[in-house]
C-alpha cells in the first residue's frame, strides 16, 4: 500500500472502519467508504479523510443485499479506476442466549457479516487481480478465535471470516494477492458501548494490557497487513492479550 | 449412555462409527436424507420426515432416550467462482449449509438439555489438507462451526450439555493408493512419521469420549491425526 492506492472499506462510517480510514488517510490513498444507511456520518469521515490528504467518496450498500453487496466494487472501480484493496469491516450482531434467538435474527447475522463480506470480496476479485499488490483485510473477532457467549451467530459469522481468510489466502496468494484478518477483541465503539460495563470488564481483568482497545489500534493493525509482505492465511488478534 | 443420535450424510467416520456403536448396549438413531424409513426415532408416528430441527424438536425420549448426539460434515463446493450466478450459488451455499447447521444445534442443545444433559459433537474436517488433497468441505463453515461450537458451549455448560469439536483428517483415507505418494511426501516438511488416521480409529476414540460419563472438556476442537493436525503445525 506504500504507492496511494484504492481501497474500499465497508462499514466505514462509524468505530473501527471509521478510524481505518482515519489512520489511512495520510498515506494518501483514493479511500471508497462504504456505510449502510449513516450518510451523515460518512460524509464526516469522507471530509476528515480528505482534508488530512486521502481523495475519498462515500458509497451506500446494504452488506445483506446480495445483489448491492457484489455490485458495489464495479462501482467503486468505475469511479476510482480500479481497486487494490478491501477491508471487510462491515459487521452486525444480534446478541443473546442461543436458545432464545429466532431464525430470522440468526440468519441476518450470518447474511451480513460472512457471506456478504463473501459476495463483496468475490465481486472485487477481478479487480484486485489487475492490481499490482491486491489485499484483502478482513475484520474478524475475538468471538471468531475462541467464541463468546451471547453472541453464538455473531461469532461463527466471524469463524467463518477466518475461514475465508484461509480459503483465499491459498487460492490468491500465488497471484501476488495477500489475504489476512484481524481479530479484535473489546474495542471503544457504539457496539461495545451498548454492553454493561459489568459484562465487559472481566474480560479486560484477565487480558495482559488490562484495558478496552482503541479503534486505532486495530487501524494500526490493518495499515500493517495492507502492506506488501511475507504475511498470508492469518489472523492477527488484537485483543489486549486476551487469547493465549 | 443411553443413546445416539447421528445426524448428517454417510462418509467413511459415520460409517465406522456407526459400526462401532453397533457393538454397544445402545440404541443409534440416525437423521438424514439416508435414514431408513418407518423406524421409530423419538417420535411417536415414527416420521422421519420434516427438518431436522422439527423432528428434535418433536422428540420424545420416553420411546427413544438420548444423550449424545453428533454432528457429521457437510460438503460444500468452493471452487473459486467466477460469474454472478456462481458467486450467488457459492454464498448462497454457505449461508444455507451456516444457518441449518446452526438451527440444528440449537434444537440439539435445547433437547439435551430439557433432558439431563449430554454430550454433542460436531465433526469438522482438518482443512490443512487442502494443501495436500482434494478435500469437500469448506474452511469456511469448519471455521464457523468451530466458532459457534466454543460460543455455544459457553452458554450450555450450566445445562450440564457438553459440546465439542472433533477435528478429523479422514480425506487422506480417499487418496488411491497410486496417488498417495506425492501427498505422503508433501507431508513430510511437517512431520516425517506422519500416519493416515484410519475412520474405525478415529470412531474407536470418539466411542470412548462418548461413553465418558464425566467428560472433561467443553467448548474445545479436539485434533486427531499423527504427526499433522491443523493446530499443531
Amino acid at each position: 500500500m506504500t504507492p496511494p492506492s484504492t481501497i474500499l472499506i465497508t462499514g466505514a462510517s462509524r468505530g473501527i472502519g471509521a478510524s481505518i480510514a482515519e489512520h489511512l488517510a495520510a498515506g494518501g490513498h483514493r479511500l471508497a467508504l462504504c456505510y449502510r444507511s449513516d450518510r451523515g456520518a460518512a460524509d464526516q469521515i469522507a471530509a476528515t479523510v480528505q482534508a488530512a490528504g486521502a481523495e475519498a467518496e462515500v458509497f451506500q450498500a446494504d452488506m445483506s443485499d446480495p445483489q448491492e453487496t457484489r455490485e458495489l466494487p464495479a462501482r467503486v472501480a468505475a469511479r476510482f479506476g480500479g481497486i487494490d484493496a478491501v477491508v471487510g469491516n462491515a459487521g452486525m450482531t444480534k446478541d443473546g442466549p442461543f436458545f432464545t434467538l429466532q431464525a430470522d435474527q440468526i440468519s441476518s447475522v450470518i447474511r451480513t457479516n460472512l457471506t456478504g463480506t463473501l459476495r463483496l470480496l468475490l465481486g472485487a476479485l477481478p479487480f484486485l487481480e489487475q492490481s499490482a499488490a491486491g489485499r484483502i483485510v478482513l475484520v474478524s473477532s475475538l468471538g471468531g478465535v475462541y467464541g463468546t457467549d451471547g453472541q453464538v451467530p455473531y461469532s461463527a459469522s466471524k469463524g467463518g471470516l477466518i475461514g475465508v481468510t484461509h480459503w483465499l489466502g491459498e487460492l490468491l496468494g500465488p497471484k501476488g494477492i495477500g489475504v489476512n484478518a484481524v481479530a479484535p477483541g473489546f474495542i471503544e465503539t457504539d457496539m461495545t458501548a451498548a454492553l454493561a460495563r459489568e459484562r465487559i470488564q472481566p474480560f479486560l481483568d484477565v487480558s495482559a494490557l488490562r484495558r478496552i482497545g482503541k479503534p486505532e489500534e486495530i487501524a494500526q493493525a490493518v495499515r500493517f497487513l495492507l502492506e506488501p509482505g511475507y504475511v498470508q492465511s492469518t489472523t492477527i488478534r488484537c485483543d489486549g492479550g486476551f487469547a493465549r | 449412555m443411553n443413546g445416539v443420535l447421528l445426524i448428517g450424510e454417510p462418509d467413511s467416520l459415520m460409517d465406522a462409527l456407526r459400526a462401532k456403536l453397533s457393538g454397544l448396549p445402545v440404541a443409534v438413531h440416525e437423521l438424514g436424507d439416508h435414514a431408513p424409513a418407518g423406524a421409530p426415532v423419538g417420535r411417536p408416528d415414527g416420521d422421519r420426515q420434516g427438518s431436522a430441527v422439527a423432528v428434535l424438536d418433536a422428540w420424545d425420549m420416553s420411546i427413544a432416550p438420548i444423550d449424545r448426539i453428533i454432528f457429521g460434515p457437510v460438503a460444500i463446493e468452493h471452487d473459486l467462482p467466477r460469474t454472478a450466478d456462481d458467486i450467488e450459488r457459492l454464498a448462497l451455499a454457505h449461508e444455507t449449509a451456516l444457518l441449518s447447521f446452526l438451527m440444528q444445534l440449537q434444537a440439539a442443545g435445547r433437547l439435551l438439555a430439557r433432558h439431563r444433559g449430554g454430550q454433542i459433537w460436531v465433526i469438522t474436517p482438518d482443512q490443512s489438507a487442502r494443501y495436500l488433497v482434494p478435500i469437500s468441505t469448506s474452511p469456511i463453515d469448519t471455521m464457523a462451526r468451530r466458532a459457534a461450537v466454543k460460543s455455544f458451549a459457553r452458554e450450555i455448560r450450566r445445562m450440564d450439555v457438553l459440546v465439542n469439536c472433533l477435528e478429523v483428517q479422514l480425506e487422506f483415507d480417499q487418496v488411491p493408493a497410486d496417488q498417495w505418494r506425492t501427498p505422503r511426501n508433501r507431508t513430510n516438511v511437517y512431520a516425517s512419521r506422519f500416519r493416515k488416521s484410519p475412520a474405525t480409529s478415529v470412531a474407536g476414540f470418539l466411542c470412548g469420549l462418548l461413553a465418558q460419563a464425566d467428560l472433561p472438556m467443553s467448548g474445545l476442537v479436539v485434533p486427531v491425526g499423527i504427526g499433522l493436525t491443523e493446530q499443531s503445525i
